[in-house]
């Protein structure tokens, strides 16, 4: 049982956790919209897509460094999310650092562009569950769905107002005039989604450089402990919540980063420069985690994002 | 039967290998071995062996080590075999090749030529040789640009590093590069240039940062020329550059 005493740090909630921003619907909703996605024929098995990829190069630097890359030596920002949209707003975590990688090590010509999850919320919520979620949230397949039909849109379109919880909850009924913006955002999908079962199966898909989409009932201490000096999530309580895995580690013990969307301070400082607002998770709870009754997980195998000029230069 | 009776010159029976000292002695070697692979008729570039007389003849390697041609038969190593070489004019031979596979006695003849012969009648003025093009174009710019932005020391050796890397990347073809896209289109083969380079020149990489920039500067205003239109035509430069990269000394 892994326990210890929170290391010292800025905890912007302290050591209550913020129910308000848990939205994830849970197994009901969750069983409605993965079966959904499988009769559209939206997601793949990881083995049907892994070994295109496979390799037996080493792994590079973390996600997180390679956005350090593109962004000037500074993280990517961590949202904090205002509302129940935790299931969009891990989508928004996935899809960009999908785009770091895409631009940075797969050399892709693409332009890199923040994501604006309330549009995903508006789709997942309008177009996929049809209107009939009254309070707030999705599920992880609806979302999928979304973003693999209707597309992305992005903070710097045109006429995108800024984030908040207000706007978020809004867009997701089917407010402020939303709907104008389908046309805008189809052109820039998700390719494929991959639904993960084990943790092996999470570890191949890190990395093969893809992020993991989880969401459970599985809470945690909101301020981690140090354990064999990482930064590591305790298991406590129950979170309807959606989070994202960001890396894996086999040493000193295997583990996935996972990554939260509540602010760089929700969980204190990580220890070895890690994306800011997140902990280590070891495999060992990520197995229990995985044998519950309630949890889903997927991977966006490919994301179309915004195409960019031709790059000429062989040596990059 | 001997295996070596019926041939004048059994030369070399335990591997399938025929060395020619004394051909090489008195004619320059030139020509090429024949083969599918073009790479690797560059590399071993010395002795043409051509026209095999039986259907399924085995294949014929040849190379020179020093002042030797040494030739040899693509074999399994539990047929015996062994060589001759039969006179048929002034730098003309025939090789003869006898195989025992334990059941069956099988002889083959591969005609070779070395040095520049057959030598034409001396009257009459001499065609001029065709004058090989001076290195220009895109192939000028990779070679100039590696002169001036990469250090001397090693630049020969890394030029020609990174003219095969860019060589493997136009070889992927149709080749998964991403796990969903393939190198059928400029884009996927512009993008997978980079990763290759970096692999093959590792530490090196830094050092050819400057060249790329500007040899995509070129690249840049020709396509803004519109010759680099489809993915041939990309295809093309890039060869270009390879062929200015192996002319970095």
């Amino acid at each position: 049982m892994l326990d210890g005493q929170p290391v010292a740090g800025e905890y912007s909630f302290g050591s209550q956790p913020p129910t308000d921003l848990m939205g994830w619907l849970g197994l009901d909703e969750e069983k409605r919209s993965m079966a959904r996605l499988e009769e559209l024929g939206l997601t793949a098995p990881l083995a049907d897509v892994l070994p295109r990829v496979a390799t037996d190069e080493p792994a590079g630097p973390p996600v997180w460094d390679l956005a350090r890359a593109l962004f000037g030596g500074q993280h990517m920002p961590t949202p904090r999310q205002e509302t129940g949209d935790c299931t969009c707003v891990a989508e928004k975590v996935q899809k960009q650092f999908r785009q770091v990688v895409q631009i940075v090590e797969e050399h892709r010509e693409q332009k890199y562009r923040p994501v604006f999850a309330p549009f995903t919320y508006y789709a997942a919520r309008q177009k996929v569950l049809q209107g009939r979620i009254r309070g707030a949230g999705a599920t992880g397949a609806a979302v999928a769905e979304a973003v693999t039909r209707y597309g992305t849109l992005f903070e710097d379109d045109e006429g995108v107002p800024a984030y908040s919880g207000p706007i978020a909850d809004l867009w997701g009924n089917g407010g402020g005039g939303v709907e104008r913006f389908e046309g805008v955002a189809v052109d820039n999908p998700v390719r494929k989604v991959v639904r993960l079962r084990t943790v092996d199966e999470i570890r191949l898909a890190i990395q093969a450089r893809r992020l993991v989409l989880i969401a459970s009932s599985r809470g945690f201490r909101m301020q981690p402990v140090a354990y064999r000096g990482f930064h590591v999530f305790v298991p406590q309580g129950t979170w309807m919540h959606q989070m994202t895995l960001l890396a894996w580690m086999d040493d000193p013990f295997p583990a996935a980063y996972r990554g939260n969307q509540w602010g760089p301070h929700a969980h204190g400082q990580p220890l070895h420069g890690e994306w800011p607002g997140g902990a280590w998770n070891r495999a060992e709870d990520l197995e229990q985690e995985l044998r519950g009754k309630y949890v889903e997980v997927y991977c966006y195998w490919d994301f179309e994002a915004e195409p960019g000029p031709p790059d000429h230069r062989v040596v990059r | 039967m001997s295996l070596n009776s019926p041939f004048q010159l059994p030369l070399f029976q335990r591997r399938t290998t025929l060395f020619i000292v004394w051909l090489l002695a008195a004619w320059p070697v030139s020509g090429s071995v024949g083969g599918d692979d073009p790479a690797e008729a560059d590399r071993m570039t010395t002795v043409r062996v051509t026209a095999v007389v039986l259907p399924l003849a085995p294949r014929l390697l040849a190379r020179t080590t020093g002042e030797a041609i040494l030739i040899e038969a693509d074999l399994p190593p539990t047929v015996q075999s062994v060589f001759s070489v039969v006179p048929a004019g002034q730098g003309q031979w025939t090789i003869v090749l006898a195989t025992y596979d334990g059941a069956m006695l099988a002889t083959y003849q591969y005609p070779l030529s070395i040095g520049n012969l057959p030598i034409p009648p001396a009257p009459g003025p001499q065609p001029e040789p065709t004058p090989v093009p001076p290195i220009s174009g895109l192939a000028k710019t990779a070679r100039d640009a590696a002169i001036e932005t990469v250090p001397a020391n090693g630049r020969s050796d890394e030029a020609a590093i990174l003219a095969s890397a860019i060589e493997s990347v136009l070889q992927r073809g149709e080749a998964d590069y991403t796990g969903q896209d393939k190198l059928t289109d400029p884009s996927a083969l512009r993008s997978a240039m980079p990763s290759a380079a970096a692999k093959a020149l590792g530490k090196a990489r830094e050092r050819w940062i400057a060249w790329s920039e500007k040899v995509a500067v070129e690249m840049d205003r020709l396509q803004a020329a519109g010759a680099l239109a489809d993915f041939a035509a990309y295809r093309a430069a890039y060869r270009q550059i390879v062929h200015g990269l192996r002319e970095v000394k």
